[in-house]
């Protein structure tokens, strides 16, 4: 079996101390591995965002271990998070997520900035994903300019840009109609699947479970659903 | 730095305006600079321009010529201290001239040197008086007044017609033009005053090592020595006037810090959930500070540019209508001073940018 890409053990997250002590994980244990897009699906208040805080290297655990890439980064310093970061996860959020002042092609080419890569490579990558999202001819548009599909999809192109080994999607079509959100799920569903990445998709929307490999339910800063490594992908 | 132009360049307006800001705030800085340096130099240009070590008026003179009163014969017994190169008498005063050809009255000051002595001035036009009954040396600020090469005029006091046999240049004394002259045609023109000595002058020019000119009070009674820097600074009004000066120049400084400082801060707070979704990408905070200091650098540089570029125009209309006068070093001072405070004012949005937390992009409902 291949390591998997992203796997959380055991993990829990307190925030406070004392009577205002909220539990907001409670021993999580999760692995994802290439290929395969996991959908996490919970109402408000959850546990949601502090789940893909953590596995984001964004947020330290409580409890537990994170590994990337079979690598266990849960006390990694601040510096290293940030490198792993930029090197190894692309994300996606909800609503504003893209630069302002920046074009399309641009907020592609600030990934390529950021890790150095050569300038002529940058822009042939940048070029083929925003071709294969199908926002070639709409690159040059500044982000206020765009619609919330086409944002969303410049964003997905721009998690691509580094060529990560983790996808994290946080409530990616939030502010879509559901034709749109269903449209940016396809096409974040196929690239994961051609370019062989693992992700995890953040979401309310029941409608869009049936893009996704497996399903995980979280209530409570619980996991319940699948259990862990079940999906037909992991095996 | 990738993000830096490309934000400046999509909000054009906003930065166009704080670097117009910065353009008359440092063009006021370099006019001021230029005014304060031109006035400064109307007022004590004759006494920079002496070539000497130290000057030697009477004690209590508080280091005013017109006040000083030296006995011309102690130039010799100066002369002879150890380390005392030479030493001649001088005498300024202040005096009004009348054109001969215009009736115009013109205050001046008399310079009263030794001939071809130390701070004999080098002429750009016509010659030396040496060798001219009645001749002098005006400084080209005259010739604006109508007086000009081979002109004659009468002194008051004295009532004496003085030709004009050379002009030389950057010699003002107090705002006014200085006029050389030989010591013994100076002595003539000053009124005689009961009990002062017969030759008496203001005071006597040094050249020599330092530790033997500030032995001179020793030597020569009633005395005290100071270099021409020390002269020039208690010329009356002169500290008061550099200091004002000053003042303005260090307020808009401050002033321009403030303003750069504040625009940054709004920029960046306006910028906070898009730095929040940069961080949590991976960018470094050293990326975005590197950022924000090019931004800071690149607007402050050409407002500057810009700033100094008005400031030579403005003073090119002006014309001579005020003494304006800017040398590069200063400018270069100046522009760099605005630069440094421009670089502190972001200071505070540094540290706000160093507290976004990469957290921030994540969507907290959840």
């Amino acid at each position: 079996m291949t390591t998997p890409v992203l796997e959380l053990t055991n993990i829990s997250k307190r925030f406070g101390e004392g009577e205002a002590r909220v539990d907001a994980l409670s021993a999580v244990s999760l692995r994802v591995v290439r290929g395969e897009l996991v959908a996490l699906i919970g109402p408000s208040g959850s546990g949601k965002s502090t789940l893909v805080s953590i596995a984001g290297a964004l947020l330290t655990p409580s409890e537990g271990r994170l590994y990337l890439n079979g690598e266990d980064i849960t006390d990694s310093p601040g510096q290293q998070r940030a490198r792993l970061r930029l090197r190894e996860i692309g994300f996606i959020f909800q609503g504003s997520n893209l630069i302002s002042y920046l074009t399309g092609r641009e907020q592609l080419l600030f990934i390529a900035d950021l890790i150095g890569l050569p300038n002529g490579d940058a822009r042939r990558q940048a070029y083929r994903l925003l071709d294969e999202l199908g926002m070639a001819r709409r690159a040059d548009h500044y982000p206020e300019e765009l619609s919330g599909g086409e944002r969303q999809r410049i964003a997905i192109a721009r998690a691509l840009m580094n060529d990560p080994a983790l996808i994290l999607a946080d409530e990616p079509t939030a502010s879509l109609d559901s034709r749109r959100g269903r449209a940016v799920v396809e096409l974040l569903a196929r690239e994961v699947h051609e370019r062989d990445k693992a992700a995890v998709l953040v979401t309310h929307d029941e409608r869009l479970l049936d893009l996704c490999d497996r399903v995980v339910h979280i209530a409570d800063g619980r996991l319940t659903g699948m259990p862990v490594g079940a999906g037909s992908a992991a095996m | 730095m990738f993000l830096a132009l490309r934000e400046i360049r999509h909000a054009k307006l906003r930065f166009a305006l704080i670097a117009g800001v910065i353009v008359l705030v440092s063009s006021l800085v370099f006019i001021l600079s230029g005014l304060a340096n031109g006035l400064s130099a109307g007022n004590t240009a004759a006494i920079d321009a002496m070539p000497v070590d130290g000057m030697v008026v009477s004690a209590g003179s508080d280091y005013l010529l017109d006040r000083s009163t030296v006995s011309a014969g102690v130039a010799k017994d100066i002369a002879g201290i150890d380390g005392i190169d030479s030493a001649e008498p001088l005498g300024v005063s202040s005096a009004n001239i009348t054109a001969s050809a215009s009736d115009t009255v013109i205050g001046v000051s008399f310079f009263g040197i030794v001939p071809e002595g130390m701070i004999q001035p080098d002429v750009t036009r016509g010659e030396g008086f040496a060798g001219h009954e009645g001749g002098v040396v005006i400084d080209e600020t005259l010739t604006e007044d109508g007086i000009g090469l081979g002109d004659t005029f009468l002194t008051e006091p004295g009532g004496i017609e003085l030709t004009v046999v050379g002009v030389t240049t950057d010699r003002t004394y107090r705002l006014r033009p200085s006029i050389y002259m030989p010591l013994d045609l100076w002595r003539q023109l000053q009124p005689v005053q009961e009990g002062a000595a017969p030759d008496a002058v203001s005071a006597i020019v040094v050249r020599g090592d330092q530790a033997a000119i500030d032995s001179i009070p020793d030597v020569a009674p009633d005395t005290m020595v100071g270099s021409t820097t020390q002269v020039a600074g208690h010329i009356p009004g002169e500290a008061e006037q550099n200091g004002t000066l000053m003042l303005i120049q260090v307020f808009l400084v401050v002033i321009a810090a403030g303003i750069i400082a504040a625009f940054f801060y709004i920029i960046t707070l306006q910028k906070l959930p898009e730095l929040g979704v940069m961080k949590a990408i991976g960018t470094g905070t050293g990326y975005l500070v590197r950022t924000l200091i090019a931004q800071v650098l690149a607007i402050a540089v050409v407002g500057i540019l810009l700033g100094i570029s008005v400031a030579d125009t403005l003073a090119l209309v002006i014309g001579n209508a005020v003494p304006y006068s800017i040398t590069v070093q200063r400018m270069a001072l100046f522009g760099g001073i605005l630069l440094l405070v421009a670089i502190g004012g972001t200071v505070l949005s540094l540290a706000r940018i160093a507290r976004v937390d990469p957290l921030d992009a994540i969507n907290k409902a959840g």
